[in-house]
């Protein structure tokens, strides 16, 4: 066994290497014989060994009607994988480099393609991933989202997209691993920290230190507030998108704030659950505030982001739970 | 790069997928009703009942343990009436009730392959039953149903006709290679001895019975092509010989033992044999329709030397007929040289001459007493059976194909019963009765079989012998001529002769087992036209594609590319691959651009290039309707424009318009484009 998978793994070393020179990382490609594999499927073997069979049922019967059947379907293998290589060929890929989103959960990545004509049975997928399939693309541009799931928070490599097909029949699987560089950083699992955890208002001895406003602060009510008109700069989340498409206009909800106090959420006021549990506290906590439009900062004992609030703000305390204590990079 | 094979998506055969496999599978096997016993029709007509029900009520889904038991059965069933069956039969039904259970038993991607390459190795089988184009025609049709309905698992549409119209092009695309390899692919002989099918015989029966009903008579069914490489012979010349029949037992005519085996190997020994060929020589072609019998068909008398056949393995016996060494299974054809001037003059031995003129005793007394009359009036042989035929003609006898049964009034007196009683008969009649008293007066006769005639199509020039050109008549040992041919048909009824049967005749015999036949419609011109039209066009078939053997091969590659070498084969196969695969690519080039070009496509792209070098580019995830709120945000210059042009795109994008709201849409987005382009260069 040893050896076996010494020879695996000298095997997809090699291959990795080959594919590295063969299909250079990029932001954009453009399937054509350079990236594109096409094999037999078991199948398409199956087939094949059918067609012989047809032969030599032809020849051994001396019946020229079989023989040309046999010969049509010799032929048809070849037609076919012409055809299986022009579905995939000509499509243009293009893809941003990273995604993020939380462990537990599916992470799209969004895929752009453009496809020059009607394109069949695609399916895309990274590596030891849940493919998603598109039955039928578009003439012209459309977005595939590839989803990549993780158990754990950490930034991940997902590798390379494959790209594949089996049109026309079944016989032939047309593939392409292409590489954009691909970077998911999973946040911890927002696990809901509620305030009548036994942790929390119980015998808890730091429960004193905890912020009051905190204990205050009702997640799961509403807090949404009113709808104001748009005003440049404001984040593109907030729009009101149900009510442009009524023709309302451009409005951006707003919500209540509790204005005054500057909160810090602390990873040693998390309930003592172990580091992850506590994260995924955190986690949630940081989305939470983040909704509420609230001025907040993150400690995490030897890191800290000062409070502030917005889109970049949420989205760098998020990483910061992601790569904390080095998780998996 | 390791294999696709983790990546197979879970596909599931739709609903109207799984209806056009089932008409398919019945479609297929309606093919084979004529090979299926009854006890299996029915039990595949039960599977596909069954079908259809858990279509209706998906619960019905048998269980698997009882679909085990009824497989089992099945086999069992198969294997006991195997001996009666036969190899080939046995193996047909073997796979037609695996096909047809299968059906029941469809879970897995797997299951759906096995049931579409078992279907169309149905149809193949369905080929070694026969090979007539139009059979061929609906294999094929069968086969591109089959591919649609593979194509319709990895291509979901709303319904299957853009999958036909995808693999009937998949189909045409690779006809052209298909053909190539088919003529030049090299022509294997056969790797090992396979069971032939062993349909029930067609066509003559290997003995006749003078009062049996003349079935063949009505059957409008093809017995053999003929193509003539020298001029045709006159009709009344076209004597198509198949059997000798001189055993009679006082009943039945048959062939006797000697006559039947003796092969070509002795006629080469006894080199005196070898019959004189005198005249001009007639060369044709015998296609031979499946008969499941060992009789081919000549014009006597045949130049052994120059028979020539791929397709049949010939035997000349002494007899001047020829005959295969297996049953003729599948449409076959072998090249003859007859000379027809010649005669059939090779000595007759002393058991031939006891053979040919044996009568059983007490056997028809009467017609016995007039051979023994005419023997003492005529002494000259020919001069007595002038004599016979005079009788024939000028006495009341009729021709019909529905003469009355001969029960004989006691046993071995039909032929008197016929000859004296009834008068009316067909050619069986008359030629037994005149070669009884050929016989009873001395003389060695004997009955021939075969055929007369034929149709002679005059769209492709050949000439179609049907099953009710059979014919029977007489020959006559004569010193120093031999065997001289003699039709007492000819004295009753001189048309049937000269012409084939007449019409009142033909509406007598009615036809009535083949209801469908064109032929019972030859009286309207046009549907006779079309029915010629038809076999020349099976007849080219059948020329051009099943008689094609390895020795036409050879001559087709030295006439057009000299000395026939296996390089020169190899070249021609991956040349024509080669040009396959680069007309193929150079299509999809040409489609390729032309799909890409749309302008309203590259106008869309250009805004949003000069747009990102004004410093806002589109997220490649945002839809177009979403970016525009933000042009419209920062680039408050171009008004309502943008929102415009992006609607059009969307419009034209993803809507399926009507033509002439497309072209509306084409020139809206065309202004506005200019408009924008104009617009951005101000900021």
């Amino acid at each position: 066994m040893p050896i076996k998978s010494i020879i695996s793994r000298f095997i997809k070393r090699r291959l990795n290497r080959w594919l590295k020179r063969r299909i250079p990382p990029a932001s954009k490609h453009t399937l054509s014989n350079r990236n594109i594999f096409i094999m037999p499927t078991r199948f398409g073997y199956a087939y094949l060994i059918f067609v012989v069979l047809l032969f030599l049922l032809a020849t051994n019967y001396q019946n020229n009607v079989i023989m040309l059947l046999s010969y049509l379907m010799a032929s048809l293998f070849i037609t076919t994988m012409m055809h299986s290589f022009y579905n995939l060929s000509g499509i243009v890929l293009s893809a941003d480099n990273k995604a993020a989103g939380y462990a537990k959960h599916n992470i799209s990545f969004p895929i752009h393609i453009i496809s020059p004509n009607k394109r069949v049975d695609l399916s895309f997928c990274f590596d030891s991933q849940q493919p998603t399939h598109l039955a039928k693309s578009v003439i012209g541009d459309q977005t595939v989202y590839v989803s990549c799931h993780y158990e754990n928070r950490g930034v991940y490599l997902p590798g390379r997209l494959k790209v594949s097909s089996e049109y026309s029949f079944g016989l032939f699987i047309t593939w392409t691993r292409i590489d954009f560089d691909h970077q998911c950083f999973v946040y911890p699992e927002a696990i809901t920290l509620n305030n009548n955890q036994n942790s929390f208002t119980g015998s808890s001895e730091n429960s004193a230190a905890l912020d009051p406003s905190f204990l205050e602060y009702k997640p799961g009510t509403d807090d949404f507030f009113e709808l104001k008109s748009h005003v440049h700069g404001e984040p593109l989340s907030r729009i009101a998108w149900k009510q442009f498409a009524r023709g309302q206009g451009l409005l951006t909800k707003h919500y209540q704030k509790q204005e005054g106090t500057i909160r810090w959420l602390k990873l040693t006021e998390m309930p003592n659950h172990g580091l992850e549990k506590q994260l995924q506290y955190l986690c949630f906590l940081v989305n939470e505030y983040n909704y509420a439009g609230q001025i907040f900062g993150l400690d995490l004992g030897h890191r800290e982001i000062k409070p502030a609030q917005g889109d970049h703000h949420f989205k760098r305390c998020l990483l910061e739970l992601a790569v904390f204590n080095g998780a998996q990079v | 790069m390791s294999s696709g094979y983790a990546l197979l998506i879970k596909r599931k055969i739709s609903t109207q997928n799984s209806w056009a496999l089932l008409l398919c599978q019945i479609l297929t096997l309606s093919l084979l009703i004529n090979e299926l016993t009854g006890w299996m029709l029915a039990i595949i007509a039960l599977c596909l009942c069954w079908r259809t029900l858990v279509f209706i009520k998906p619960t019905q889904k048998p269980h698997r343990i009882l679909l085990l038991l009824i497989a089992c059965s099945g086999c069992i069933a198969i294997a006991i009436t195997g001996k009666q069956l036969g190899v080939l039969l046995s193996m047909l039904h073997l796979l037609c009730f695996a096909y047809a259970l299968k059906s029941l038993e469809m879970n897995s991607r797997k299951d759906f392959y096995q049931i579409i390459l078992l279907g169309i190795f149905i149809l193949a089988s369905v080929l070694i039953f026969s090979q007539s184009l139009l059979i061929s025609l609906f294999v094929f049709c069968l086969l591109v149903l089959n591919l649609s309905i593979l194509l319709k698992y990895f291509y979901p549409t709303k319904n299957i006709k853009k999958p036909l119209i995808k693999s009937t092009k998949m189909i045409l695309q690779s006809l052209p290679l298909a053909i190539v390899l088919f003529i030049f692919f090299p022509r294997l002989a056969p790797f090992w001895e396979v069971p032939s099918s062993k349909s029930a015989q067609t066509g003559l029966s290997e003995s006749v019975t003078p009062g049996a009903i003349a079935s063949l008579a009505r059957s409008s069914a093809l017995a053999f092509r003929v193509k003539f490489l020298t001029d045709i012979p006159q009709y009344n010349q076209l004597y198509w010989r198949a059997m000798v029949m001189d055993d009679f037992n006082g009943r039945t005519w048959k062939q006797s033992k000697n006559s039947n085996d003796i092969n070509r190997g002795k006629i080469n020994k006894l080199s005196g044999d070898i019959p004189k060929l005198i005249g001009d020589k007639t060369q044709y072609q015998v296609m031979l329709e499946p008969s499941y019998q060992y009789w081919l068909f000549s014009l006597a008398v045949v130049d052994t030397k120059q028979l020539v056949s791929n397709q049949v393995d010939t035997l000349t016996l002494t007899n001047y007929t020829i005959k295969s060494r297996k049953p003729i299974s599948q449409t076959s054809s072998y090249e003859v040289t007859s000379f027809t001037d010649s005669l059939l003059n090779s000595p007759l031995s002393f058991d031939e001459r006891r053979t040919n003129l044996h009568i059983p005793v007490d056997n028809n007394p009467r017609l016995k007493a007039e051979g023994r009359r005419l023997q003492l009036k005529y002494t000259n042989d020919i001069e007595r059976a002038q004599a016979i035929l005079d009788i024939i003609r000028e006495d009341d006898y009729h021709y019909t194909l529905t003469p009355p049964l001969l029960s004989g009034n006691g046993a071995g007196h039909e032929l008197d019963q016929f000859f004296y009683e009834s008068k009316k008969g067909f050619c069986v009649h008359y030629a037994s009765v005149f070669t009884f008293i050929m016989r009873a007066s001395g003389t060695p006769a004997r009955l021939v079989t075969g055929y007369l005639g034929g149709e002679y199509n005059t769209q492709s020039g050949h000439l179609s012998i049907y099953q009710y050109d059979a014919h029977a008549w007489s020959e006559i040992w004569v010193k120093d001529k031999g065997w001289l041919r003699v039709d007492p048909t000819a004295a009753v009824d001189p048309e049937r002769v000269e012409s084939g049967l007449s019409d009142t005749i033909q509406q007598e015999g009615l036809f009535n087992n083949d209801l469908l036949s064109l032929y019972r419609y030859k009286h309207l011109a046009w549907i006779n036209s079309l029915r010629l039209k038809l076999d020349a066009l099976d007849y080219q078939w059948t020329r051009l594609v099943l008689s094609y053997s390895s020795k036409k091969q050879y001559d087709l590659v030295t006439q057009w590319f000299g000395h026939f070498k296996s390089w020169k084969i190899g070249g021609i196969i991956g040349g024509a691959l080669i040009l396959m695969m680069t007309i193929m690519w150079l299509v999809n080039i040409k489609k390729l651009k032309k799909k890409s070009l749309d302008k309203w496509l590259i106008q869309y792209q250009q805004v949003l290039i000069v747009l990102k070098n004004k410093g806002l580019e589109k997220p490649i995830t945002m839809p177009a309707s979403q970016f525009s709120i933000i042009v419209s945000q920062y680039f408050p210059l171009l008004n309502s424009n943008f929102s415009a042009f992006s609607q059009c795109f969307e419009a034209l994008m993803y809507q399926e318009l009507s033509t002439t709201h497309r072209e509306q849409r084409l020139n809206e987005m065309n202004q506005y484009h200019q408009q924008i382009i104009k617009q951005l260069k101000k900021v």
